[in-house]
């Protein structure tokens, strides 16, 4: 899965925020705040290639059940797929 | 100044987080004092002779390196302003260079120099918003007030540019002798033009040298009481009635039981600082103690002792224990620029707040405020 370059994310106050760089506020002048979990899937997002190896990788790292993860990963990979923050 | 302003709830919780480590999450960046308007109450404006015998301009550059500083220790939000920050050289490389960073850049500005140009590449990297100062709603009362007698005209276009590229202004508005006559005519432009406008009825004192003598610069403390009425009625229509009697209420009920303790009322200082374009932090443009050069240290020495000196600060116990405290708009600033302490109590605030109390009871009785 691929990162739009134009999204970086950030620590702010202890907290991870997605914000956009340069051009892509133009489709999304906002910000998104993400748990440990999301942080985690977003640093290791290049490193699979669709959304089943993001919930191998979660449930080998996190103490989760694969229906619970599968529903969670699906559903943040699906939202910030709509905003153009990553592709796959 | 408030780079904060329209917070969603997500953003007022990361902001409270910076508050409670007092992280530098906001910023705001005077990248100049140079404007191509001369307006009556302003406190900031110099120049060029002025300027260059103060303190030469920072190069975009310069600011680049202190506003990367400011993001490695949490910045999100910064305000470029001014002077008339589109007449800062280089203005475009740093605006983008910011927006690459990862920070939510707003601006604000006089919107008199807003060009096809200005408009196109602010639309293909959106600020967070553009800040408008409306000062009149006719060529006239530019030109009373900013000595501009094209300035109505040239906003409205430049309004009209921002909004032809989809581009996110709210208007501010601060009331003074030369401009509280446009007051409803004001109100009408925004509404026209679907852009939220905020109004301020006070004005600070001048802080620095300029505009010292000038006594029209800002509205008696009655008629800023009167026009603070106004504001709100405007904003709350047909609710303002039940709003008097709440606040009257409030007030009736109000009981002092907060800890005396140090540090500011709002977030200067603690989560917010204010840069001067010769490179002095200060926690708010109206205060100027302490001032720190970010230049002459970096900008985390320079926060550092600014949250250390703020942190220590008092303001007025006569203010803490007073039980108007609860309709007094003072702050860390208005003590310090009409007293010349932060400690003091100012007294332009006690009587403007004295005044919108008898207004209130006025509006509760049904009784004509004019």
């Amino acid at each position: 899965m691929k990162i739009n370059p134009n999204f970086i994310i950030r620590d702010i106050a202890g907290e991870l925020v997605i914000v956009p760089t340069g051009t892509a506020a133009q489709h999304f002048n906002g910000m998104i705040t993400v748990n440990s979990v999301a942080g985690f899937m977003w640093e290791h997002m290049a490193e699979c290639s669709g959304p089943d190896e993001m919930i191998d990788l979660v449930t080998s790292e996190f103490e989760v059940d694969q229906e619970t993860a599968k529903k969670d990963v699906t559903e943040f990979l699906t939202s910030l797929k709509k905003i153009g923050m990553i592709d796959f | 100044m408030n780079p904060l302003n329209y917070l969603n709830p997500m953003e007022q919780q990361l902001c409270n987080r910076a508050d409670l480590k007092q992280i530098p999450i906001a910023g705001n960046i005077e990248l100049l004092p140079l404007c191509n308007m001369d307006c009556k109450m302003c406190f900031a404006k110099m120049t060029r002779d002025e300027m260059e015998r103060h303190a030469p301009m920072h190069s975009w550059k310069e600011w680049l390196s202190v506003a990367e500083q400011a993001k490695d220790m949490g910045m999100l939000f910064l305000l470029l302003t001014g002077g008339e920050p589109f007449l800062y050289p280089d203005f475009k490389k740093l605006y983008l260079s910011l927006k690459d960073m990862g920070i939510f850049v707003s601006i604000n500005s006089n919107g008199t120099l807003i060009t096809e140009e200005i408009a196109k590449y602010l639309s293909e990297n959106p600020p967070r918003r553009i800040n408008i100062t409306l000062y009149g709603a006719s060529d006239a009362t530019y030109q009373k007030l900013c000595g501009n007698p094209h300035g109505f005209t040239q906003v409205m276009r430049g309004v009209e540019l921002l909004k032809k590229y989809h581009i996110d202004v709210k208007f501010n508005c601060s009331l003074t002798p030369y401009n509280k006559h446009d007051f409803n005519a004001i109100c009408n432009v925004s509404e026209k033009l679907d852009i939220p406008i905020e109004f301020g009825y006070y004005m600070f004192p001048p802080v620095r040298e300029n505009n010292i003598g000038n006594e029209k610069y800002r509205l008696t403390p009655q008629e800023a009481a009167l026009m603070r009425v106004k504001i709100q009625k405007y904003q709350m229509k047909d609710e303002f009635t039940d709003y008097a009697d709440y606040s009257l209420a409030q007030y009736h009920a109000y009981e002092q039981k907060d800890v005396y303790v140090p540090g500011f009322t709002c977030r200067s200082g603690n989560s917010v600082f204010w840069i001067n374009y010769d490179g002095t932090m200060s926690a708010c443009s109206f205060t100027q103690n302490p001032l720190i050069s970010v230049f002459e240290n970096d900008f985390s020495t320079a926060w550092t002792q600014l949250v250390d000196t703020i942190s220590h600060t008092y303001l007025s116990k006569k203010c803490h224990e007073c039980k108007k405290r609860i309709l007094c708009g003072r702050c860390a600033a208005a003590a310090e620029s009409e007293t010349g302490n932060v400690s003091g109590v100012p007294d332009y605030y006690c009587q403007l707040t004295d005044a919108y109390l008898q207004y209130l009871y006025k509006i509760k009785k049904g009784e004509p405020i004019e």
